[in-house]
């Protein structure tokens, strides 16, 4: 063991033995609020504070195109984030080892447009937990052997997502759905030779360009307060945050084949942009009433009919614009995608009054429940403001989310449906024979 | 002032954790969360598995289900009613109980309660909602054939519990088809009871009247559940290793050991030594990652059935990773020694990951809800979150020790193979 382990380890053990201690002081705050603003080096933080957590969730989120300036180079996000999240300080921890024994999770994901690096950390290591955070990408120095453990990490993940239908189908509708841009590429490579291609200094100045402190949105919830932001390591002021990446949509999204570890279908529509926040909503709405895995009256539908088949689906809020997607994992029939046809035309009529204040009661619930945790706050916190609309975030203090879910109508639903959902990008998958995943 | 002081803490300390009951004698317990949007109430009776008679496979489910169709409003089921009112119902059929989970905005979860107390004051165990709850339940036994990990777990349920408890979570389509409205309406009578309910409410309390919870708990008759005598029969012979085969594609091994109480002295021990397995199997058999794998993308893992009756520790390894039996041994090589060898250096940083790992489970109102119901089936009093994290904290490496050495001896080991698998050599500790 570490010194450095040792010391950690008896931090949080002294911590763990004063919990007794901590429970009233955390019963007299016992009111969620939400605080933003500008961290003094630069870039923007939000903090959802609910003391009576036990966790906390605390996350950099990043505006960066997941391949590089003109997608040059496929990855990159995904390699810079984990290079740094390996990368041992000198005489330090890396993040990732430093994550692991307090028994937290660390989160790396990337968006065509956006990067995340996030944790998940029991609260008396929050402060801990947030100095490493931004000490490993606000001033990043990426080591050898945290690029080759990167090298691994997303050699794994590179496999992984060939066998994940849901995955590769969305990557080939966004690809068919934008003509150009970061959208037009798949944030991770289906091969582990596309992340070995990139050069190491092309990694070393992605970073240093992309996660500057400017570029970052630090978004913390559950039992972290704003006094936690006095722990921010940052490096010297940074300039401020890259506009959005938006993509060049297809002037005629078209249809494409691939192969993959099951066979299945999907569409995708360009949707509103996140400033639209009535139309935006309008199509969440449809998608989870439709297309939620397991409340979707088109995801039971066809789960009633075909039990080997899985349906997802969703309205990806993005700057500009949104997007609108489902995709059945393990069938292909033309009577399912008859079904899917008829399902969407649906919309563009309105519902009775009755199914839609059922379905918008619901709609409303799965949106509180999916923003209960610390992590899930977080997310949706850190992922609106990237885009560009941090009030609109569902479970944002600000409540915005939910008046534009109240101010919605069956007859505006349904012109919404008429707007959008015309010309879909289409994908069809065409099984390999290999196991895969219909999760 | 000190004393205004004192009072303050106390007076808070009361507010924030876990309070018994508003009505006796039903057992209530409220975790109060003024912040919150949602409320969630976790309902546990004693009409699990082990209430089945011998001809009964299937009919703590059967009933279950059935209460969630049960027409409530104009025709609408109560599942269905309850999503239109903005909420979810779900339940789980465990060995000893069966939980419903009652979640909802909270501005109108009074209507969800009074909606779900109508349902099992009069559930509706007709032929028509009980073939609907036996075609959910067909399908989930047919998604659960698929799952190596849970046909694992339920061989070993079978050979671990010496009653109806180890019989399979839905029962099997041949039994379900056979239990009709009698069957139901009887195990209901039987098993449905309020005297040995515990309801445990999480989240804003607020809006919601006080007597609604316990008008949930008082829809049921009074008395309690009383044991069914049935022994099952042993599987064919002592064996210690079940073997099964399935259309999968690799080979899963999974075993399962006795565990303590979660009211024993060793249940601090015995998280950490599950951490410390989840932990050591990670390492033995999987590619390092550096993000944190969720549950299912785990190819190993170990968890620990605390609230289970009796306690049990389930690992598992899937052969995707290679030969599973290997990565078994070596772990349980690992824990050999660790129950007979003298820990050197600092246990601090193992309790650290465990208590870590704990708290990773316990951040939704449903977690929360059904931790305390499970603290308040064993008289454990009070916030279980920070029993678990003291009982961590205060374990010993002798403890640790004593306890490997203690459980860790000798498990059940189901290996779930591949239909044309020839053979897998099971390991020897």
């Amino acid at each position: 063991m570490s010194k450095a382990g040792l010391r950690l380890s008896t931090a949080a053990m002294c911590l763990c033995t004063s919990l007794f201690a901590f429970a009233p002081s955390r019963a007299a705050a016992s009111t969620q609020f939400e605080s933003s603003g500008t961290l003094p080096g630069g870039g923007t933080y939000v903090v959802s504070s609910d003391p009576l957590a036990a966790t906390a969730a605390i996350e950099l989120w990043f505006r960066a195109p997941s391949a590089g300036s003109n997608n040059a180079y496929p990855g990159i996000a995904r390699l810079a984030l984990a290079a740094l999240a390996a990368s041992s300080p000198p005489h330090g921890t890396s993040l990732a080892q430093l994550v692991n024994r307090m028994g937290g999770s660390l989160s790396l994901t990337v968006y065509p447009d956006i990067a995340m690096v996030g944790v998940s950390v029991p609260f008396w290591d929050a402060t801990q937990a947030l100095r490493a955070l931004t000490s490993a990408y606000f001033a990043p120095a990426i080591s050898s052997e945290g690029l080759k453990s990167a090298l691994r990490d997303c050699a794994i993940a590179a496999a992984q997502g060939r066998f994940d239908s849901d995955r590769v189908m969305q990557d080939a509708l966004f690809s068919e759905l934008f003509a150009a841009g970061p959208a037009h590429v798949a944030p991770i490579p289906d091969s582990a030779s596309a992340f070995a291609r990139i050069p190491e200094d092309q990694v070393r100045a992605f970073a240093a360009r992309a996660f500057r402190q400017g570029n970052a949105v630090l978004s913390i919830a559950g039992a972290a307060g704003t006094q936690l932001l006095a722990d921010v390591r940052g490096a010297a002021a940074s300039s401020s945050a890259d506009p959005p990446y938006d993509s060049p949509l297809s002037n005629a999204p078209g249809s494409m084949d691939r192969s993959g570890a099951l066979q299945g279908f999907g569409l995708a529509w360009a949707g509103a942009p996140i400033s639209d926040q009535k139309a935006a909503t309008a199509l969440d709405f449809i998608a989870d009433y439709l297309f939620d895995s397991d409340h979707g009256t088109f995801a039971k539908a066809v789960q009633a009919a075909r039990p080997d088949a899985f349906v997802s689906g969703q309205f990806i809020t993005l700057h500009n614009p949104g997007v609108l997607l489902v995709v059945v994992s393990g069938a292909n029939t033309p009577e399912l995608r008859a079904q899917l046809s008829d399902a969407v035309a649906a919309t563009k009529k309105p519902m009775d009054e009755k199914t839609f204040t059922a379905a918008r009661s619901a709609f409303r619930y799965h949106l509180l429940s999916q923003t209960q945790t610390p992590m899930s706050r977080a997310d949706n916190l850190g992922w609106y403001a990237a885009e560009g609309n941090a009030a609109y975030a569902p479970g944002a203090g600000s409540g915005e989310y939910l008046n534009a879910v109240e101010a919605l109508d069956p007859g505006y639903v349904a012109q919404t449906a008429r707007t959008y959902l015309q010309r879909p990008a289409a994908v069809q998958l065409i099984s390999t024979g290999q196991k895969g995943t219909a999760t | 002032m000190t004393r205004v002081l004192s009072a303050i803490f106390i007076a808070l300390l009361l507010a924030w954790l876990p309070t018994a009951g508003r009505t006796a004698p039903v057992n209530v317990i409220e975790q109060p969360d003024p912040a919150a949007n949602l409320t969630g109430t976790s309902l546990v009776l004693q009409a699990g598995l082990d209430r089945q008679g011998a001809n009964e496979n299937g009919l703590a489910a059967l009933v279950a289900e059935s209460i969630l169709r049960t027409p409530v409003q104009g025709g609408e089921s109560l599942e269905d009613a309850i999503a239109a009112q903005g909420g979810e119902i779900t339940y789980a059929v465990e060995p000893r109980d069966v939980r419903f989970y009652l979640d909802g905005i909270s501005s109108n979860y009074a209507a969800l309660l009074q909606l779900f107390a109508g349902a099992l004051a009069s559930p509706d165990f007709s032929a028509s909602t009980l073939g609907s709850a036996r075609q959910v339940l067909d399908a989930k036994i047919a998604q659960a054939e698929r799952s190596p990990l849970t046909v694992g777990i339920d061989m070993l349920n079978r050979a671990f519990y010496p009653d109806s408890a180890g019989m399979p979570r839905y029962g099997l389509p041949a039994t379900l088809a056979v239990l009709g409205t009698s069957d139901a309406q009887a195990f209901y009578r039987e098993h449905y009871r309020r005297g040995d309910a515990i309801l445990s409410a999480a989240g804003n309390l607020d809006t919601v009247p006080s007597a609604a919870f316990s008008a949930v708990a008082n829809a049921l008759p009074a008395g309690k559940s009383a044991p069914v005598a049935v022994a099952t029969p042993n599987p064919p012979s002592n064996t210690r290793e079940l073997l099964a085969r399935r259309d999968i594609s690799v080979p899963w091994l999974v075993a399962q050991y006795p565990a303590p109480e979660v009211d024993s002295k060793d249940f601090g021990a015995m998280l950490i030594l599950t951490a410390f397995m989840q932990r050591t199997l990670a390492d033995v058999s999987e590619v390092p990652t550096i993000a944190t794998r969720s549950p299912l993308q785990r190819g190993v893992g170990a968890y620990y059935n605390f609230d289970a009756r009796p306690a049990n520790v389930v690992i598992y390894v899937d052969g995707g990773l290679g030969d599973p039996t290997r990565t078994f041994a070596t772990a349980l090589t690992v824990v050999n020694v660790l129950g007979h060898a003298k820990l050197g250096g600092n246990l601090n940083e193992l309790k650290a990951y465990a208590a870590g790992r704990f708290l990773q489970d316990t951040t939704t109102l449903q977690d929360r809800a059904w931790l305390a119901a499970v603290a308040a089936s064993r008289g454990i009093s009070g916030d279980f979150v920070q029993h678990a994290l003291k009982e961590i904290n205060g374990a010993r490496a002798t403890d640790v020790q004593r306890v490997a050495a203690r459980y860790f001896g000798s498990p059940t080991i189901a290996l779930v193979l591949p239909r044309m698998q020839q053979s897998v050599q099971t390991p020897t500790p």
